[in-house]
């Protein structure tokens, strides 16, 4: 169980990456969650996590093309492994029981 | 196109490479580069640059930041170990050039560790005493016509209103040092028949408190406690007693002063090297301070030591302010001030000027440190001109190293391993060659160094070792690992006219050192000689001097002073000794210990000039005995019965008074008309570096002036010296030690320290001179080399070889050309600097730098000639069918 935790952030990223489906690299992720959570991501912050996730087995990167918009810099996609799907199922899982197991006065706040 | 104002901000994007990792820079920088072009449609082109800037600062994170650490992802023991191979395969390779590095590194080391020895050891005297922080040593400043004048005599009320005025003062000790006495021998017995000669000392009761002295047996906190107590170190005790621990026992003083039975309170551990204070008794001071009188406590008189403990805490500028006022407040028509110095930096910083310390032996410590410092550089020059002249064979290593992704760190610390492991050699051998010549050291420089191998030293030797080989290192690192690995490979050396001047100049700086070292070398010696060969106006050869013995012992209070008839026999007896020629008594030390006075006044005298005058003490048959000149009159004879009443002046004395014809005038001394007899010829007893003072000499016959001189003749001196020594044990009490010094020994070590110097400046000079020749053989062998091909295609042309020999010849003097060109100028004004501390000194000839410059060409040709001549002689066509 415990290395398919995942933390808050790492979540988010991985299910962005897991969104865009085959075009997933650093700008079209960070555009992603920020256009849908409505938050300010970081380069930094979000290459880290990145690093981490790629570290941990969830995602893959692969070399990619380079655009004139990037200077002719390569881009590095990245896909959602299976580890990393597992990763995501057992993470709503455990969050899905936890809410089961709430009282409906609690869950449903007026 | 963009335009300008489309143009990402460049500064964030350079820093963003320097600290980004390599692998993540080119995907994060396309990211970055992204961003900014949708941000710059969206916000405009200085939002857009103004986040691309905090996108970058919040990229410095872990995870995205580099190593800055070199070779990180090598396995470092690996690296090592292929580091050292390749060191190893290339001292093999080049064994000439490790050789000639080896032995500059070696001895430059071995050189900056005697002085590094020497200087420790300058450093560590007197720092002993545990509370040296706050020992404070009280001196004097006296205006005089020539100048301020800054003694250590101080005044015998000093120490007590110190510690009654000044709350911030702990304690404080009067002293009167064996030094006072100017060179008296004292004589201690058991009470029987044992008689040990001593250098005793008074002091006042807090002495040993003040300072840490190792108190063997007896009670530190009561050593002085009565005027009876008496401080006596190990090895007098064991001499006199048979015993160290001598605490309770009872010893005579033969004086007819302090004379008296005293006893022994506390055994000290007898003082070594480390300690400026020497003596080997210390009597309570209020034994010498009631033989002296109630004269001597007045504010105008000093003689004494005095010696403060301030409390912990105490501000040393605030005391010193007001110290500098007391001899005013206790007595209004004293011109002298007073002021302190720290007691552990009495030693080093012992001159003063204008009544401040100003440098002293701290200089020379200074100078030879710098001289280590220059020796090392010129020695890891060597590597470094070494190592870049042999850049060509190891180009291919570099390339290939290159390619295969070997980075310019990588290279470096390469080079860094091997300039350091060489250096390690060279310390190993330059420890084993320390330890064999240690002795000879010793002996140069009269100290007893050991070289113990502790922590510390350890340390600092690594440390210094490493130093120099970083430093050696330095310059092959960072020019080496720069080569482009293509044309390393091709083996193209790089037009480096860069290399080629560096090493030039490097090869200048050697030799500008090694130039002005060698005109210190003439200019000291030259002024040594001068030293050893001036005309003192006496006559320093065959002259021994002693103190006359006692003749009366055992009971205390018995012994008294020789009446003059006493010494009267005892010199005639020497004069009748076979070997003698002449023999006086007299008093003080001839060589710089002397009696001042403003007492001599004479008719015209300007009332408001307060005229010094050195006061001579001699017996009859002085002036003969000494070798001075009489310029007119006559000197002292027993032939008439007042000359005592009479006054023989020096010439500078006669001047300073201004009388033109001397002879039958009379000065009046100390209240008393003298009529001047006779003038001598001016004679040094100060050090050459004081011009001579006007002096006057005055006949005691009586037992003031205690010490014999006795002139031998030339020739077999030790048989005239043993019959001398019969006479004495016959005359006086059996058993006292007869002691002797030879003048020409007192006067060498008068001027030790300036001996000293110059035996060090030779030394440190053929070193570096030698060091600098040895890099030369290197640097010549390589550059010949190169040459080569230049010279067959000279040969074919028809250049003889005279010819050739001149071409070669001159690369290598124009080199050293620019160094004398540069370098003796610059000894010009140093050696000028140090002449002119000196009163009486060798002009700065011009043959002087014509000589260096000259010795400096010579060993020039020498070293680079055979190998220039065997180029000059090559066959042509061996050297143009290679295939280069």
């Amino acid at each position: 169980m415990k290395e398919l935790q995942l933390g808050e952030f790492e979540e988010i990223v991985l299910l962005t990456v897991g969104i865009l489906h085959g075009d997933a690299y650093g700008v079209t992720i960070r555009n992603e969650i920020e256009s849908r959570l409505n938050r300010e991501v970081s380069v930094g912050a979000l290459q880290t996590t990145l690093r981490r996730l790629e570290k941990k087995g969830f995602v893959k990167s692969a070399h990619g093309e380079g655009t004139r918009a990037r200077g002719g810099r390569p881009k590095l996609y990245f896909t959602i492994t299976a580890q990393g799907q597992k990763a995501i199922a057992s993470s709503r899982e455990t969050r899905n029981a936890l809410w089961d197991a709430l009282p409906q006065l609690i869950a449903n706040p007026k | 196109m963009k335009t300008e104002d489309q143009q990402p901000p460049r500064f964030f994007l350079k820093l963003f490479k320097w600290f980004c990792k390599p692998s993540l820079h080119d995907y994060l920088e396309g990211d970055l580069l992204e961003h900014f072009e949708e941000n710059v449609k969206t916000y405009g082109r200085r939002n857009a640059g103004w986040r691309l800037s905090k996108d970058v600062i919040k990229l410095f994170r872990p995870g995205i930041v580099r190593s800055f650490l070199p070779g990180q992802k090598l396995n470092p023991i690996d690296m090592f170990k292929h580091n050292l191979l390749i060191t190893l395969r290339n001292f093999r390779r080049n064994f000439g050039g490790f050789l000639i590095n080896l032995s500059g590194l070696a001895i430059a080391l071995t050189t900056a560790l005697f002085i590094f020895l020497w200087v420790h050891d300058e450093a560590s005297v007197d720092q002993f005493h545990t509370k040296r922080d706050r020992l404070y040593q009280v001196f004097l400043n006296e205006p005089t016509p020539y100048g301020i004048e800054t003694d250590a005599s101080t005044q015998v009320q000093l120490a007590p209103t110190l510690v009654t005025d000044f709350p911030e003062v702990d304690q404080a000790a009067t002293v009167i040092p064996y030094k006072w006495f100017d060179g008296e021998k004292f004589v201690l017995s058991d009470g029987g028949e044992r008689f040990v000669s001593s250098r005793n000392q008074f002091a006042t009761e807090d002495y040993f408190q003040l300072f840490s002295f190792n108190i063997l047996y007896g009670n530190p906190s009561d050593l002085l406690m009565d005027q009876r107590s008496v401080v006596i170190s190990s090895d007098l005790a064991e001499k006199l007693f048979n015993d160290p621990n001598a605490v309770g026992k009872t010893l005579e003083w033969l004086h007819e002063d302090y004379g008296g039975l005293y006893r022994v309170s506390g055994v000290f551990e007898t003082l070594n090297a480390g300690s400026t204070q020497q003596f080997d008794a210390v009597f309570h001071f209020d034994i010498i301070k009631e033989d002296e009188g109630d004269e001597w406590l007045e504010w105008t008189e000093s003689d004494p030591s005095t010696f403060v403990t301030l409390k912990p805490g105490a501000d040393p500028k605030a005391f010193n302010d007001k110290l500098s006022k007391l001899a005013q407040q206790k007595n209004q028509y004293l011109e002298s001030s007073l002021f302190a110095q720290l007691f552990a930096e009495t030693y080093l910083h012992d001159r003063y000027e204008h009544g401040a310390p100003a440098g002293g032996r701290i200089s020379y410590l200074k100078l030879f440190s710098m001289i280590a410092a220059f020796i090392l550089l010129i020695a890891s020059i060597n590597f470094m001109i070494m190592s870049t002249a042999r850049a060509g064979q190891r180009m291919k290593e570099i390339g290939v190293k290159k390619t295969m992704g070997a980075q310019r760190t990588h290279i470096a610390v390469q080079y860094l391993i091997e300039s350091i492991s060489i250096t390690l050699i060279a310390l190993l051998i330059s420890i084993f060659l320390t330890g064999l010549l240690l002795p000879q050291f010793n002996q140069l420089t009269g100290k007893t160094l050991s070289l113990v191998l502790n922590p510390r030293l350890i340390t600092y030797l690594l440390l210094a070792a490493l130093g120099t080989g970083l430093l050696a290192g330095s310059y092959p690192a960072l020019y080496l690992s720069g080569f482009s690995p293509v044309k390393a490979l091709k083996g193209q050396l790089t037009k480096s006219f860069n290399g080629q001047l560096m090493r030039k100049s490097l090869v200048v700086f050697q030799f500008t050192v090694s130039t002005i070292l060698t005109v210190a070398v003439i200019v000291v010696s030259q002024q040594v000689r001068l030293i050893q060969s001036k005309d003192l106006g006496f006559d320093k050869e065959n002259l021994i001097w002693f103190t006359m013995g006692k003749t009366t012992a055992g009971e205390a209070e018995a012994v008294e002073g020789l009446s003059p008839e006493r010494i009267e026999g005892f010199l005639q007896l020497l004069n009748n000794t076979p070997g003698v020629q002449s023999s006086t008594n007299f008093a003080h030390n001839v060589l710089g210990a002397y009696g001042t006075t403003t007492g001599l006044h004479w008719e015209g005298k300007d009332p408001a000039v307060n005229a010094l005058f050195a006061q001579i003490a001699g017996g009859y048959g002085f002036i003969e005995t000494m070798g001075m000149q009489l310029a007119a009159g006559r000197s002292y004879s027993r032939s008439f019965s007042n000359d005592h009443e009479k006054i023989i002046l020096n010439e500078t004395a006669v001047a300073a008074i201004g009388y033109d014809d001397p002879i039958g005038k009379t000065v009046n001394l100390w209240g008393q008309d003298r009529e001047i007899i006779g003038v001598v010829k001016d004679f040094h007893i100060d050090m050459l570096y004081q011009d001579i003072k006007p002096a006057f000499i005055s006949l005691s016959a009586n037992d003031f002036a205690s010490q014999v001189m006795v002139k031998m003749q030339a020739g077999d001196q030790l048989a005239t010296i043993q019959r001398i020594q019969k006479v004495y044990e016959a005359y006086f009490i059996a058993g006292i030690p007869f002691e002797f010094e030879f003048l020409n020994e007192d006067y060498q070590r008068f001027y030790a320290h300036e001996f000293r110097v110059g035996t060090f400046t030779r030394y440190a000079s053929l070193i570096a001179l030698f060091i600098t020749c040895l890099g030369l053989i290197g640097f010549a062998s390589f550059t010949l080399e190169r040459r080569l091909k230049e010279v067959a295609i000279r040969k074919v042309l028809g250049s003889a070889p005279r010819q050739v020999l001149a071409l070669l010849f001159r690369s290598f003097i124009k080199v050293v050309a620019i160094a004398l060109v540069i370098g003796l100028p610059v000894s010009f004004v140093l050696s000028r600097n140090w002449l002119d501390t000196f009163a009486y000194r060798v002009d700065l000839e011009l043959w002087f730098f014509a000589l260096a410059a000259a010795s400096v060409i010579l060993v020039t040709i020498i070293t680079v000639g055979y190998q220039t001549l065997r180029v000059s002689r090559i066959q042509a066509v061996d050297h143009l069918n290679l295939d280069q």
